[in-house]
């Protein structure tokens, strides 16, 4: 019984953990401006961070240890100070993107700018980190995340042709306007396979105590919960495609994506999209800040845990302190929060190899995986997402200057 | 605009949003209005620029009527 209620709440919070900023804005604008069409390339995002999760979540419950610590111990130091560099420049954009996505959904609530909204939602924030515990922050932003749904019963309320719907889970080639097609692709798969994602979930593995009898439960709420999270991110573009497209709208501000849900639920579906943006948003800031301080406590042998008192692991604490601080500084400053988002959704995928790659080695590694290692399927997998992986490094930054707007 | 000035019709959005939306469209069009005499080659894309900024003039006016109902 223990067990089920584990997978339970593993794919609520999945669920609600896996719309964000990022997904949001990029499937609305891709539903905006191709329809249904990039539909496929959320599906490849969602299988690619099912199987991600499945083996960080799989290494935690065998070796104990996070997937970060298996990084510097496996690779060395030197080798680390890579994956180390890249996660954290890309993870500290997406978190400002994150809490612009607050800001912004506050400012639509009450009229006030963004700007002003960005130091009280990082107090907010701070104050739940230091107070709480991984639980409080992991299943409760996850419970009010499950607001999100509200983006599925749009969906169905707008009746999309779903054979259509069926037919654009199948790759296909843009008609018009190739450079923006693939770019928008680039920052859909950025926006789906968020390296935190993957280093929460392995650090959460072991703040939550994992074993060799938690295989199951990861392999469960890794394949569902990443499914369901999918689902409405589908969701979102499906409705952008309804509302945008046939009225020929780009979605180049968020103010424009608040009236995605106005049309098919009315007042409710505005309010509802604001709660959902500023939920999601905050859960997640709290997801990447703690994934960002797991990183280098971990990198550098810090004692971590968010379950601990801050004064048991000050430099913990301590840098989800000055890195929650320092995100705030762009959205403070006024730059464009979709801009913002855009711009780090296609530099976490061009990030992706530094993460990927070393997960070959790692999860073929019998002394450290045992009986556990990974079989034909996951390494098909694997091999698939990294050749993904070095396709969108090599994409992303010439796709940002030709697509990007 | 238009969207946002039929969503405000039927209720769906509420004043405060529309008030912002109509400040950041009036904020845009006075910024295309002065930039447009530049960005125009000939009479066709001067009629087509013309009747892109009527438009969205059109629909602020429609976002600020609602407002004032």
């Amino acid at each position: 019984m223990k067990k089920w209620a584990e997978v339970a709440l593993g794919v609520v919070t999945s669920i609600g953990g896996f719309l964000e900023v990022g997904s949001i804005a990029t499937a609305t604008q891709g539903g905006a401006e191709f329809g249904f069409q990039l539909t496929w390339v959320l599906l490849l995002g969602v299988v690619s961070l099912a199987f991600l999760m499945e083996m960080t979540g799989r290494l935690a419950a065998v070796s104990r240890r996070t997937y970060v610590d298996l990084l510097r111990e496996q690779f060395g130091v030197r080798f680390f100070m890579l994956p180390l560099a890249g996660v954290l420049v890309v993870s500290v954009l997406v978190l400002s993107a994150e809490i612009g996505g607050v800001s912004v959904a506050l400012q639509m609530a009450t009229g006030l700018g963004f700007r002003w909204w960005a130091i009280p939602v990082v107090v907010v924030g701070w104050f739940l980190l230091w107070r709480g515990t991984f639980g409080l922050v992991e299943q409760g932003t996850a419970m009010l995340g499950l607001v999100a749904i509200t983006f599925a019963v749009g969906a169905v309320k707008m009746h999309p042709h779903w054979a259509q719907l069926g037919a654009s889970l199948v790759p296909s080639a843009p008609t018009h306007d190739r450079a923006r097609y693939w770019y928008l692709a680039v920052s859909i798969l950025g926006a789906s396979i968020s390296p935190y994602l993957y280093l929460f979930y392995s650090a959460g593995a072991i703040e939550d105590e994992w074993t060799l009898d938690h295989i199951g439960v990861n392999r469960v709420t890794a394949g569902l919960g990443n499914l369901f999270g999918g689902v409405l991110v589908i969701a979102a573009l499906v409705v952008a495609a309804l509302v945008f497209a046939p009225r020929h709208i780009q979605v180049d501000r968020y103010e424009q994506i608040a009236l995605v849900l106005a049309s098919p639920l009315g007042r409710a579906g505005f309010v509802l999209f604001l709660a959902t943006l500023c939920i999601t948003c905050f859960g997640t800031t709290l997801e990447i800040v703690l994934a960002v301080a797991y990183l280098l406590a971990q990198g550098f042998g810090w004692s971590w845990s968010e379950n601990l008192k801050p004064d048991k692991d000050a430099r913990f604490s301590v840098t989800y302190s000055v890195v929650l601080l320092l995100a705030a500084v762009p959205v403070v400053l006024g730059l464009d929060p979709l801009f913002l988002t855009n711009i780090s959704m296609v530099l976490t995928a061009a990030s992706l190899p530094v993460t990927v790659l070393p997960l070959i080695s790692l999860m073929n590694d019998e002394h450290t995986l045992r009986t556990h290692v990974n079989g034909w399927l996951s390494n098909t997998a694997l091999i698939v997402i990294s050749i993904l992986s070095v396709v969108l490094l090599l994409a992303a930054f010439p796709l940002q200057m030709l697509g990007g707007g | 605009m238009q969207l946002a000035a039929e969503e405000q019709r039927s209720g769906a959005i509420t004043t405060r949003y529309s008030a912002e939306l109509a400040d950041n469209a009036r904020h845009a069009l006075s910024e295309l209005r002065s930039t447009m005499p530049d960005a125009v080659h000939d009479d066709s894309d001067r009629r087509q620029a013309s009747a892109a900024l009527d438009s969205l003039d059109r629909a602020i006016r429609a976002l600020d009527g609602g407002m004032a109902r």
